[in-house]
């Protein structure tokens, strides 16, 4: 579906996306996780075909996706910044919407619309936040598009809009299969909803990896201060941090059969499994140390 | 997955619809300005007097040019908000790209451009009826004041030709302007700084003399809209590379 090869993006001087090169598979939901101003919107602005690649190729649907029809009438890409004429009222918005999209389901559409409250007559400006971003994500699940992008979708909704999103954002998959991405920086809130991960920092791809594999790249591991540090040794430390006074909690990339979960457990050490959330943001934390830093 | 395989002409019709129901307001602008100017030249244009002890004479001049001149600049402005980022990016939430954006803004321009031109003419109407009714106890020209429908229809047709070549220039500048804003100020200094240089200069002003003042109605018509397909093609040229949705 999408094919990316040392696609860079520079604004003036920096650059916002270096060297990225992934591919999505059709029908298949992707998270892109990364951190504020990592390179999410670039990317994903650079997919849909508004933002012009500085260097590398892209190809979607097998099409440069810059000025392609194809790729336009396919794909459609909601976030919070929606611009719609105000003289339309919202169900103008759904009614135009209609008309551009072959695969859109008004019934859906207008199922949703009642669901969440919305009234026929009410003006997009003026909506709140979260009620943009709601109404939004109806026009992305209805137009039903081969190509479905959702930047930040659920900036302002609330935690019961968010949850009944996911949880329509599933349905409506499972019933028309089709290739989702999906950017957000809560990746606990999503993890149940998507196949692969993509993790993004500073313009880099850190991983690419479906999320069963995340779950089991990095454990914890908790103990005395010596007997951990012992055991870093020759590993990959995602993430150190003193608990108490000689208590040590540690990070580490999983190696399978490298060392035995037992064997730690007698030595007195804590092993646990790492949310994916947490291990994202060790994974993309930057080298000037943590916020105590700051203040200590 | 069924991909939607859309025809480009589809498309454009599509946006073309879409902006007519999204800029509704234009519509009433434009009725607001036409009424200005019609009250504006309900007053004469120009007026003067002569009399002697038993006679005196006052000849009025009612022209329906002034409204021709607001709806030239009410299109010049319609299609510099065309331009804007705003406007731009109305288009790209749903299907689109530059060229069908483009396209199917001529062609709303051009729609306008008729529609305008056709009010405008009728408004000039509207003026004789008014001035009909209103100084009874006057003399009217009638050489000036009845129009055949042949010459009705030649007005629109000009008109409509003049309004679709300000709305190109309208265009083209406020494209090059979106692509670098200090132009804004620089291009209208520019171009009125070179039409007064030039005026005072060498007395006149080619433009008006390339347009207006040419007699053949073939010539005008090739003239107008070939200038006016250069600036539009000039727009696409320029918008061809710009990133939207910013």
């Amino acid at each position: 579906m999408i094919e990316c090869k040392d696609l860079t993006k520079t604004y003036g001087k920096v650059k916002a996306l270096s060297n990225v090169t992934y591919e999505i598979k059709e029908n298949t939901i992707t998270g892109l996780i990364g951190r504020n101003g990592a390179g999410k919107t670039t990317l994903l602005k650079t997919i849909a075909g508004f933002y012009h690649p500085s260097s590398g190729e892209i190809m979607v649907l097998k099409e440069n996706p810059f000025n392609s029809m194809k790729v336009a009438a396919n794909m459609i890409f909601i976030d919070d910044q929606m611009k719609f004429p105000p003289a339309l009222n919202l169900s103008d918005i759904l009614s135009s919407a209609k008309g551009f999209y072959v695969n859109w389901n008004e019934e859906l559409a207008n199922r949703l619309f009642q669901y969440f409250g919305f009234r026929p007559k009410q003006s997009h400006q003026k909506l709140s936040k979260g009620m943009k971003s709601t109404f939004n994500m109806i026009i992305g699940l209805s137009a039903r598009c081969p190509l479905t992008i959702f930047d930040e979708p659920t900036t302002g909704m609330d935690a019961a809009v968010r949850k009944d999103f996911y949880r329509a954002l599933l349905k409506d998959y499972i019933q028309y299969p089709r290739t989702i991405i999906l950017s957000s920086h809560l990746l606990n809130e999503i993890e149940d909803l998507l196949e692969n991960v993509l993790l993004i920092n500073q313009g880099k791809i850190q991983l690419h990896m479906s999320v069963s594999d995340l779950r089991e790249y990095a454990i914890g591991i908790r103990g005395n201060e010596n007997l951990v540090e012992n055991q870093l040794i020759d590993k990959e430390v995602l993430y150190k941090e003193s608990i108490g006074k000689d208590s040590l909690y540690a990070v580490i990339k999983h190696d399978a059969g490298e060392f035995s979960v037992e064997k730690l457990k007698i030595k007195g050490i804590e092993v646990t499994s790492v949310s994916t959330n947490d291990l994202c943001v060790y994974l993309t934390s930057n080298e000037k140390g943590a916020i105590d830093d700051v203040f200590s | 997955m069924y991909l939607a395989e859309t025809k480009m002409i589809d498309l454009i019709k599509q946006q073309f619809l879409y902006k007519v129901k999204a800029n509704l307001g234009f519509f009433f602008s434009l009725l607001a300005v036409q009424s200005f100017a019609l009250l504006l030249s309900v007053n004469g244009i120009m007026g003067m007097g002569t009399g002697g002890p038993y006679l005196s004479i006052n000849v009025n001049a009612y022209s329906n040019d002034l409204i021709i001149i607001f709806t030239m600049v009410w299109a010049f402005t319609i299609a510099v908000t065309l331009t804007t980022k705003e406007y731009r990016n109305y288009d790209f939430t749903f299907v689109s790209n530059r060229l069908t954006s483009n396209l199917s803004n001529i062609l709303y321009l051009g729609s306008l451009a008729l529609f305008s031109s056709v009010t405008a003419v009728l408004t000039g109407i509207l003026l004789r009826v008014i001035l009909f009714f209103s100084k009874s106890d006057t003399i009217l020209s009638e050489y000036y004041f009845y129009i055949s429908p042949y010459e009705l229809i030649l007005s629109i047709f000009v008109i409509t030709l003049y309004i679709l070549l300000l709305s190109s220039i309208g265009y083209l500048a406020g494209t090059i302007v979106q692509l670098y804003k200090p132009l804004s100020v620089i291009l209208p200094v520019i171009t009125i700084g070179l039409l007064i240089v030039e005026g005072r200069r060498l007395g006149k002003i080619s433009a008006y003399e390339f347009f207006v003042q040419e007699p053949s109605l073939f010539l005008f018509t090739i003239k107008t809209l070939l200038v006016s397909s250069i600036l539009f093609g000039c727009v696409y040229l320029l918008s061809n590379r710009m990133e939207v949705r910013k």
